[in-house]
């Protein structure tokens, strides 16, 4: 029962966190400024996210023959071509899935 | 199906059809975090929580890292405030998103701000600025039906997780990481087109690459940092224009 008090403690703080700006009760709009260094969150923060999962395997950089190496590297060409998402999600997961299939068949790879 | 749907650069011309495409736009997404969801469901049994307690994780926290760290927390130490500043910690990054919505978000009613804030994840960020990016519009009907399909196939991810308790399989081996890398690649390279988000996004990879491999710090907060900031500092030397 306490766990739940904590659940619902834990909500309180994912949802400060998520509504903060939302909030009407200051009406002031942010400084330029503040706006310019926004616009780098997005890149940014997600960079963040998708750069360990492609460049870091098991604590060490990514062998350069390792599926998720080269499918990660197909996939920012793919992007770089291709001005839309989903065909390049598409091309960048299919490059993954036949790699996998051959570093099984092909233990080498 | 009506025809039309999709058109190039043409932004969608009903509620309905900005809908539509939040669903489709939020699916890859939805499916990559499926195993997540599952993972969260049955450690959450695993580490003797109820199924309710697990459930209710998903259905009011619906933040998968926190849900993770949190039942790490509270097996490692057991230690409440730790819990909580945890959460705070890994929640951070949305104070961000939040502000990066703020303009667009401030003149809806407050049910509206309240309902987009509690849906407000990476993901549902992730295709919101693709969208925006691509259409130059807002729309808090798109922004709404993708964080909500987000959550309901996280919730009912987290369900079956539950259901199976304790007897999954290894989910790591079969590379599911990669689809959400796979989908951020795709939606941060067309933002591209700038030096300055150029040097934002390089700086982000090196900064996380560098601090995950030393184990020093946050590396998602501190590669987030350092991207923002070197992207700044480049568009503020070369003069670019703010918006």
């Amino acid at each position: 029962m306490t766990f739940i008090l904590y659940v619902v403690l834990m909500a309180v703080i994912t949802f400060t966190c998520r509504y903060f700006f939302f909030a009407n009760v200051v009406h002031y709009s942010l400084h330029p400024e503040i706006k310019r260094l926004l616009k780098f969150t997005a890149p940014a923060v997600l960079t963040a996210m998708w750069a360990p999962i492609i460049f870091i395997n098991d604590g060490h950089l990514t062998p350069l023959d390792n599926a998720y190496f080269i499918s990660g590297i197909i996939t920012i060409l793919a992007a770089i071509l291709i001005p839309r998402i989903l065909p390049v999600i598409v091309i960048g997961l299919i490059s993954f899935g036949v790699l996998r299939f051959f570093s099984e068949a092909v233990p080498m790879l | 199906m009506d025809q039309g749907f999709n058109r190039g650069y043409l932004p969608p011309r009903s509620t309905g059809e900005y809908q539509k495409q939040a669903i489709i736009d939020i699916f890859p997404l939805s499916l990559a975090v499926i195993p997540w969801g599952i993972l969260c469901g049955s450690l959450a049994i695993e580490f003797g929580l109820s199924a309710i307690e697990s459930q209710l994780m998903s259905l009011l926290v619906f933040a998968g890292a926190v849900q993770l760290a949190s039942l790490g927390v509270i097996a490692m130490s057991g230690l409440v405030p730790s819990l909580f500043s945890t959460t705070f910690i890994i929640s951070s990054r949305h104070l961000l998103y939040s502000a990066v919505f703020r303009e667009d978000v401030r003149k809806l009613p407050t049910a509206w701000r309240m309902l987009i804030a509690f849906f407000l994840t990476d993901e549902m960020f992730a295709v919101v600025m693709a969208f925006k990016a691509r259409y130059g519009v807002f729309s808090e009907h798109y922004a709404l039906v993708a964080g909500f399909t987000f959550y309901v196939v996280w919730n009912i991810a987290t369900f079956v997780g539950i259901y199976i308790g304790g007897s999954i399989p290894d989910l790591q081996s079969y590379g599911f990481e990669f689809a959400i890398a796979a989908t951020f690649i795709a939606i941060v390279i067309p933002q591209v087109k700038s030096v300055s988000v150029l040097v934002s996004v390089i700086a982000a990879v090196i900064t996380s690459v560098l601090l995950t491999l030393s184990e020093v710090g946050e590396p998602l907060m501190g590669a987030s940092l350092v991207g923002m900031i070197t992207g700044y500092a480049t568009s503020k030397l070369l003069g670019e224009p703010i918006s």
